[in-house]
C-alpha cells in the first residue's frame, strides 16, 4: 500500500512539473486568453528598457492592473517571478495616480470611459501602458492586445511610448503590428 | 642512386650550390605548403564553425522575442535569413521542449535528416562533408530554445582549394626568385672566387710563373685556401729559385757531374762531362754508365769511391784520365737512389807526370854516367889486376917455352887462374853492358843481395885499392823485392861511392859496413850504409838529397848522386834517412817495402 502512495506522489510530482512547464511556456491561446496576456505582461519587462529612475522602483518590476482584474488567478502566476534579477510583483489599482511606482500598467476594459485621462495623466510616466480595448493604441496607449484567430498579437504605438521614454526592443517591434499617431 | 650522386659530383659548384638550394628551398616550401595545407584547413574550418555559429546566434538572438511571443512567423522569417548563405542546407529552431518552432529548407533539398532533437549544449559536428552547429537560445537566462542549422562544406573546400593553390603559387613564386637570387649571390661568393684559383693554377702550370698571387675573398675556407695556394706558390718559388740555383752550380762547374739511378744507369749529367766527353746529353742518359767507363768500378755498392784513376772514354775514342769520385745516394729509410759521381779531367796531370818520368829518366841516365865516370877508375882496377896476372902469367909461358922448362902440372894450374881471371873480365864488361843499358825495366821480383854483390863487381875493388875495410852483415834468406835491379844497383853503387869520398886516404882503419834485415813487420827490408868518415855537418844534413847539393871539391862530385838515391828509394815507396856525426861517420838506413805497389 505504501508503495502505491509513492507511485501516486510521484506521479503527482511528474504532472505538477509538467504543469508548471507547459504553464510557464503557456503560449497557447487554449491556456486561456488572459493566462497567455499575464504571461506576455511578463515577457514585456525583457524586451523594453526603462530609464533609470528611483530606488523603490529599480528592486523589483511593479505590473499593476488599473481597474477590475481580468486575469484572474492568472495573475498570481506571474507574482514573484524573476525577470533579469529583480522579482515581478503585482499590484491592483483602483486610480491612476496609485499607478506612479509601476513599470507596467494594464488599463482594464472597465477603465474605457476616462481612458483618455488615465493616459494623459500617466502616458508621461515611464509607465508601459498595455490594454486590450479596442482603439486603445489609437487613444494613446502604448501596447494593445489584439487577439485573431485564437492568437495573441499586439499592436505598438511607438510615439506612445518614445513619449514615456520607453525603449522597445526591435525585436519585440518585429513581432508586433506598429501605430503611429 | 650511385649514378646520381656521381653526376651530382661531377656537375660544376654553381650548378651544385643552385641545384642545394632549390632542392632545400623545395623541401622548405613542401613543408611550408602542407603546413600551410593543414593550417589553412583547421583556420578554414573554424572559420566556417564560427561564421555558421555567428549566424546561428544571430538568428537565434533574433528569436528569442518570436519564441517568447510564441510567434513561428516571424521566427521562420529569422530563420529564413540562411537562404542568403547558399551552402546552408536548412535551419532549424526548436523550442525549449525540443519542438521544432521554425525551419528553414534550402530550395530543391529534398532529403535531410532533420534531428528530432538539438545537441543538449552548444557545439558542432562534422559529419558526411557536412557541419552542423547547435546553439542554445537563451533570454534573460532562461532557456527558450535552441536554434540548429546545417551547411554544406563546399564553400568552405572551394575557398581551402583556392587558398591553398594562391599561397602556393605565391610562395612558388617568391622562392623562385629567392633562389635565382641566393644562387647568384652564392656564385658570386663561392663558386666565383674557386673558378678564379682554377683558373690561376691553371696559368702558374702553364706560364711557370709562381709570382702571381691569389686574391682573398674572405677568411671562410675558400680564404684559407687561398692561404694555402699562396704559401705553395710562395714555396714552389722559393724552390724553383734554389733548384736554378742548384741547377746552376751543376751547370757551371768544371768537375765531370754524373748522377745513376740504382740500376747504374746515367739519370743526370752537367754540361762538364758532355763537354768532356764529347757525348749530347740525350746520348748518355739512360745509358749505364759502364759506356764511358774503361774500367769496372763496382758502383752498386754504397760505399764511398774517393779519388780512384780511371779512365773515361769519349764519344770519338779518345781515353780521358781522370780523377774518380763517387758516393751512394741513400734515402732516410736506407734505401739506395743509385750514385753521384765527380770526375776531374787528370790529362795535364798525367802529362806532367810522363814528363817528369822521362826526365828523371834521363837525370837516371846522366847520373848512370856520371857514376860510370866516377867509377871508372875502379874499373880500372878491377880489370887491370886480372889482366896484369894474366900478362905475367904470358910471360912466364914465353920464359918457360925458351927454357924448354914446361912444367905442365904447373901450367894447368896458372891455366885455370887465368882463364878464371879472364872469366872475371868477361863478367864485369857484361855487367857494365847491362847496367848502362838497362834503364826502364819494369818491377820484377829482385834479390838484394845479388844486386848488392853485382855493384861490388864494379865497386870492390876500388874499396881494396883504398884499404877500405867492408864489413857485411846481411841476414840470410833475405825476401825477395820488388823492383828494379838496375836502380838498386845504382842505389848501392852511389852509396858506396859517397861512403868511399867520404873516407880520408891518410886513414888505416877505413870502413864500411853494410847491413841488411827485415824488419819486425816482415814487411820490409831494412838496409844500412854507415862509414866511419868525415861525417856531414848538422847544417848540410837536410840538403844532401837535393841534387848538385855537394862539399866535395869541384871536379870529385857531381852532387847528383844522393839526389838519384832518394829518387830511387823513393821509387820504390821506400824510406830514406840519414844519421851522421862530424868526424865520426854516417850511417844511411834505407827502408824498402817487401811487396812494393811501385809505380812503373
Amino acid at each position: 500500500m505504501k508503495i502505491f502512495k509513492i507511485l501516486r506522489s510521484l506521479s503527482l510530482l511528474l504532472c505538477l512539473t509538467l504543469c508548471i512547464e507547459s504553464n510557464i511556456f503557456a503560449e497557447e491561446i487554449t491556456s486561456g486568453e488572459y493566462e497567455v496576456k499575464a504571461a506576455f505582461l511578463v515577457n514585456f519587462l525583457k524586451f523594453v528598457e526603462w530609464p533609470q529612475g528611483e530606488d523603490s522602483r529599480n528592486s523589483a518590476y511593479y505590473i499593476c492592473v488599473l481597474g477590475n482584474n481580468p486575469f484572474g488567478p492568472s495573475l498570481m502566476t506571474i507574482q514573484n517571478k524573476t525577470v533579469t534579477g529583480k522579482r515581478v510583483i503585482t499590484k491592483l489599482c483602483k486610480e491612476p495616480h496609485n499607478t506612479n511606482n509601476c513599470h507596467i500598467v494594464f488599463i482594464s476594459a472597465s477603465e474605457k470611459e476616462r481612458l483618455g485621462s488615465i493616459l494623459k495623466e500617466i502616458g508621461d510616466l515611464n509607465i508601459l501602458t498595455v490594454g486590450d480595448m479596442n482603439d486603445f493604441a489609437r487613444a494613446g496607449g502604448i501596447i494593445q492586445f489584439v487577439t485573431e484567430r485564437d492568437k495573441v498579437h499586439f499592436l505598438i504605438n511607438i510615439d506612445a511610448a518614445s513619449r514615456a521614454k520607453l525603449k522597445i526592443s526591435s525585436k519585440l517591434l518585429r513581432l508586433s503590428l506598429i501605430f503611429r499617431e | 642512386m650511385e649514378k646520381i650522386m656521381q653526376w651530382f659530383r661531377d656537375i660544376p659548384i654553381s650548378k651544385k650550390l643552385r641545384l642545394i638550394i632549390a632542392v632545400t628551398a623545395g623541401l622548405a616550401l613542401l613543408m611550408e605548403f602542407g603546413v600551410s595545407t593543414v593550417n589553412n584547413w583547421t583556420s578554414q574550418r573554424q572559420k566556417t564553425v564560427e561564421n555558421l555559429m555567428a549566424q546561428a546566434k544571430i538568428i537565434g538572438a533574433n528569436s528569442t522575442a518570436a519564441l517568447t511571443f510564441n510567434d513561428p512567423k516571424a521566427a521562420e522569417e529569422n530563420v529564413g535569413v540562411l537562404r542568403n548563405v547558399p551552402s546552408v542546407e536548412y535551419g532549424l529552431l526548436f523550442t525549449k521542449g525540443g519542438r521544432v518552432f521554425a525551419k528553414y529548407l534550402r530550395e530543391n533539398f529534398k532529403e535531410y535528416a532533420q534531428p528530432s532533437k538539438p545537441l543538449g549544449k552548444d557545439g558542432y559536428y562534422f559529419e558526411y562533408g557536412h557541419l552542423t552547429v547547435s546553439q542554445r537560445i537563451f533570454l534573460d537566462n532562461d532557456h527558450i530554445g535552441t536554434i540548429v542549422v546545417h551547411s554544406d562544406l563546399k564553400d568552405m573546400y572551394s575557398q581551402l582549394i583556392r587558398n591553398v593553390i594562391i599561397v602556393s603559387l605565391d610562395t612558388l613564386l617568391v622562392a623562385g626568385i629567392i633562389v635565382f637570387l641566393l644562387s647568384s649571390v652564392f656564385e658570386r661568393i663561392i663558386s666565383e672566387p674557386l673558378q678564379q684559383l682554377s683558373k690561376l693554377m691553371k696559368d702558374i702550370s702553364n706560364r711557370k710563373d709562381y709570382s702571381v698571387m691569389a686574391t682573398k675573398h674572405g677568411e671562410d675556407e675558400i680564404g684559407q685556401l687561398a692561404d694555402s695556394f699562396n704559401i705553395m706558390t710562395e714555396d714552389l718559388l722559393k724552390t724553383t729559385v734554389s733548384r736554378d740555383y742548384v741547377d746552376s752550380i751543376i751547370k757551371n762547374m768544371i768537375d765531370s757531374l754524373i748522377v745513376t739511378g740504382p740500376d747504374g744507369r746515367i739519370e743526370v749529367i752537367n754540361k762538364s762531362t758532355s763537354d768532356l766527353l764529347g757525348y749530347h746529353e740525350d746520348e748518355l742518359i739512360g745509358k749505364p754508365i759502364g759506356m764511358i767507363l774503361t774500367e769496372d768500378i763496382p758502383l752498386n755498392s754504397l760505399g764511398m769511391k774517393e779519388n780512384i784513376e780511371t779512365i773515361y772514354l769519349s764519344k770519338d775514342g779518345r781515353k780521358i784520365p781522370v780523377l774518380f769520385s763517387c758516393s751512394g745516394m741513400v734515402d732516410n729509410s736506407g734505401q739506395s737512389h743509385g750514385n753521384v759521381c765527380v770526375a776531374s779531367d787528370i790529362t795535364e796531370r798525367k802529362l806532367h807526370e810522363k814528363e817528369k818520368e822521362a826526365m828523371q829518366l834521363k837525370m837516371f841516365t846522366t847520373s848512370k854516367l856520371a857514376s860510370l865516370g866516377e867509377i871508372a877508375t875502379g874499373i880500372a882496377h878491377e880489370i887491370n889486376q886480372p889482366l896484369t896476372y894474366i900478362s905475367s902469367f904470358i910471360q912466364a909461358i914465353q920464359i918457360s917455352l925458351e927454357s924448354n922448362a914446361i912444367d905442365k902440372i904447373k901450367l894447368q894450374e896458372r891455366l885455370k887462374i887465368a882463364s878464371k881471371q879472364i872469366q872475371r873480365i868477361i863478367e864485369i864488361i857484361q855487367h857494365l853492358q847491362t847496367f848502362g843499358r838497362q834503364d826502364d825495366i819494369p818491377m820484377q821480383p829482385v834479390n838484394i843481395e845479388e844486386v848488392f854483390n853485382n855493384s861490388l863487381l864494379l865497386m870492390g875493388e876500388r874499396i881494396r885499392l883504398k884499404n877500405i875495410n867492408l864489413l857485411r852483415h846481411i841476414e840470410p834468406d833475405l825476401p825477395m823485392l820488388s823492383g828494379n835491379s838496375t836502380r838498386l844497383e845504382q842505389l848501392f853503387i852511389n852509396l858506396l861511392q859517397n861512403s868511399i869520398d867520404a873516407l880520408p886516404i891518410e886513414t888505416t882503419d877505413a870502413m864500411i859496413k853494410i847491413t841488411m834485415f827485415t824488419s819486425e813487420e816482415k814487411d820490409s827490408i831494412v838496409i844500412k850504409c854507415s862509414d866511419n868518415g868525415m861525417g856531414i855537418e848538422q847544417k848540410n844534413l837536410e840538403r844532401i838529397f837535393e841534387p848538385f847539393f855537394t862539399t866535395k871539391e869541384i871536379g870529385k862530385g857531381t852532387g847528383i848522386g844522393l839526389s838519384i838515391v832518394y829518387g830511387i828509394v823513393q821509387e820504390h815507396n821506400g824510406v830514406i834517412t840519414c844519421e851522421s856525426e862530424t868526424k865520426k861517420g854516417t850511417t844511411f838506413t834505407i827502408t824498402l817495402p817487401v811487396k812494393s805497389d811501385a809505380k812503373k
